[in-house]
């Protein structure tokens, strides 16, 4: 069963040649400047495999795709005041990368696709691990109106998604800023659908979160999430080396991911390919 | 009975009129000096005109807009400005630690609600008293008391004014915060982070919708000066607008709120 039609899947496939463009850029950048960090040497590593590969670039691009250019070698220019920010867990200047994501027409649409097929009980609320800034929550809310609750580890980002749940009014979310691994620690409501697929997600081991989910899932609930996870264990994913910079792990592969479902007892996990990302769901029966 | 005197402005080199009217003679009667300062705002300066008991002139000086209020004083909004609240008929603020007072009416009125917070007493008389009111009041109670050492004449009475604005609407906590740094915005200012400027830049259209009267340039433009140069001539709801926008680019970090030494 399919996560996101295939057309919004499609859009997806327009993001690969606009991120691979950039490698180049941040392989040279990070063999020029004198910085030395955890994730250097992998990240040089990587960016050598997946330059190897031919990925054809659009000649066209939408106004959005050449603002995502234009952030991806934004990054790449700051890449030493990141790299600091990171180390000292802020999230700096990329909040506002991580909000002009989630404020994408793309992001919206895939959330809103989401959002019409959690059917839950009325009792039931929606739980989002690492809101950000909280565009997913706020969509959830609207398309399902059920209660939805968004946990996010930055603070600042919960500050941002508190204004647009004000601007928005919409009544039928809370943001609770804490660690989304400690989620138990916030909610007393059953949640019969948690949902993992800002951006920030694809920075946490999703090992860990996937496990998680399932401790906080009533029966019958179900869990939607994104990654970028690798195609084998030796394929790199195309998003890792800029991941990798803001502090990523490296990502599973789907094999890995579809025996972690079985391993934490899910029930019919299904993985679905969009560009650079996998969409997944699974249920706790 | 009021009266009409000419006082010469050094800054402006020109003889402003200034209205004496039964409120001031008042205040110069209740005042422990024998007199009171009524301040007439000029464009980047007040000039503050020393009036006794018996609405004689006893000498005036002129402020610039960041020069620290003189303590042991009274200082009266004169009724010019005072006419232009619409839900504000009188206040008198009491800032004992500063040893101020600083007051203003747009009639005599004999009932004025007070509260008292730490060491700031303030009494307020409203053309209209509803629930929202007294929530409002308390809250400029506080805010005044949180800013109690930065307030200048002119910030109170731009605080009087967005108070006096939204005084028909439902009050919530963020006015506190938003009274707060318009009462201190003569002390404060904000620095522009050039770095976080060009990641602004990715959601600079999503950001200024929200904000359609403000933009980052006039930010950038105005980095360095006292909030209150970037407020003072703009209306209650802009002021407001401009605050929020200001919070939402400090919750970017693209500025960081300094305060004025």
């Amino acid at each position: 069963m399919t996560i996101l039609s295939g057309s919004l899947a499609r859009e997806y496939n327009r993001l690969t040649p606009i991120i691979f463009s950039c490698l180049p850029k941040l392989r040279n950048k990070l063999l020029k400047v004198d910085i030395d960090f955890k994730e250097k040497d992998s990240i040089l590593k990587v960016t050598e495999k997946l330059l190897s590969r031919h990925i054809f670039t659009p000649i066209v691009k939408s106004s959005w795709e050449e603002k995502l250019e234009k952030a991806l070698e934004t990054v790449v220019d700051d890449l030493i005041s990141i790299v600091e920010d990171f180390e000292r867990e802020e999230m700096g200047c990329v909040r506002m990368l991580l909000e002009f994501l989630m404020e994408s027409s793309l992001y919206a649409e895939t959330v809103r696709e989401i959002g019409r097929k959690i059917k839950i009980p009325e009792i039931g609320s929606i739980l989002e691990l690492n809101s950000g800034t909280g565009r997913s929550s706020l969509e959830l809310a609207k398309i399902s109106k059920r209660k939805v609750i968004g946990i996010e580890a930055d603070e600042k980002c919960i500050e941002i998604a508190r204004d647009y749940l004000k601007t928005e009014k919409v009544n039928n979310v809370v943001f609770i800023h804490g660690d989304p691994l400690r989620a138990g620690r916030y909610i007393s409501e059953p949640i019969f659908a948690i949902v993992f697929i800002s951006p920030v997600t694809w920075l946490y081991d999703i090992e860990t979160l996937i496990s998680k989910a399932y401790t906080l899932l009533e029966f019958g609930g179900v869990i939607y999430g994104s990654y970028p996870l690798r195609e084998r264990p030796d394929s790199p994913n195309i998003i890792e080396p800029f991941l990798k910079l803001f502090g990523g792990v490296t990502p599973p592969d789907k094999n890995r991911l579809k025996w972690l479902f079985d391993r934490e007892g899910y029930h019919k996990p299904s993985i679905q390919k969009a560009g650079p990302l996998y969409f997944f769901k699974a249920s706790k029966v | 009975m009021k009266k009409i005197i000419h006082v010469y402005c050094p800054a402006c080199k020109s003889r402003v009129p200034v209205e004496v009217d039964e409120n001031i003679l008042l205040s110069a009667k209740n005042s422990p000096l024998g007199m009171t300062g009524v301040v007439d705002i000029h464009r980047d300066h007040a000039l503050i005109i020393y009036i006794d008991a018996h609405g004689h002139e006893r000498g005036s000086r002129v402020y610039s807009l960041i020069t620290p209020l003189e303590t042991g004083k009274t200082f009266t909004i004169p009724l010019k400005y005072m006419t232009s609240l619409n839900n504000i008929k009188a206040f008198k603020l009491v800032l004992k630690d500063r040893d101020l007072v600083i007051e203003g009416y747009k009639e005599q009125i004999h009932v004025m609600i007070k509260g008292v917070l730490n060491k700031v007493e303030l009494e307020m008389a409203f053309s209209k008293l509803s629930n929202n009111i007294y929530e409002w009041f308390n809250i400029m109670l506080k805010s005044i008391d949180e800013t109690k050492d930065k307030i200048k004449i002119e910030t109170l009475y731009k605080a009087l004014q967005f108070l006096d604005y939204f005084l028909n609407y439902p009050p919530s906590e963020s006015y506190k915060d938003f009274l707060a740094l318009i009462l201190s915005s003569m002390s404060v200012t904000y620095k522009v982070d050039d770095r976080a400027v060009k990641y602004y830049a990715l959601i600079r259209n999503i950001i200024e919708k929200m904000y359609p009267h403000s933009s980052i340039d006039e930010i950038i433009k105005m980095q360095g000066k006292p909030l209150y140069e970037i407020m003072r001539y703009k209306d209650s709801l802009s002021v407001r607008e401009l605050i929020e926008y200001l919070l939402a680019l400090e919750k970017r970090e693209v500025i960081k709120f300094e305060e004025i030494t």
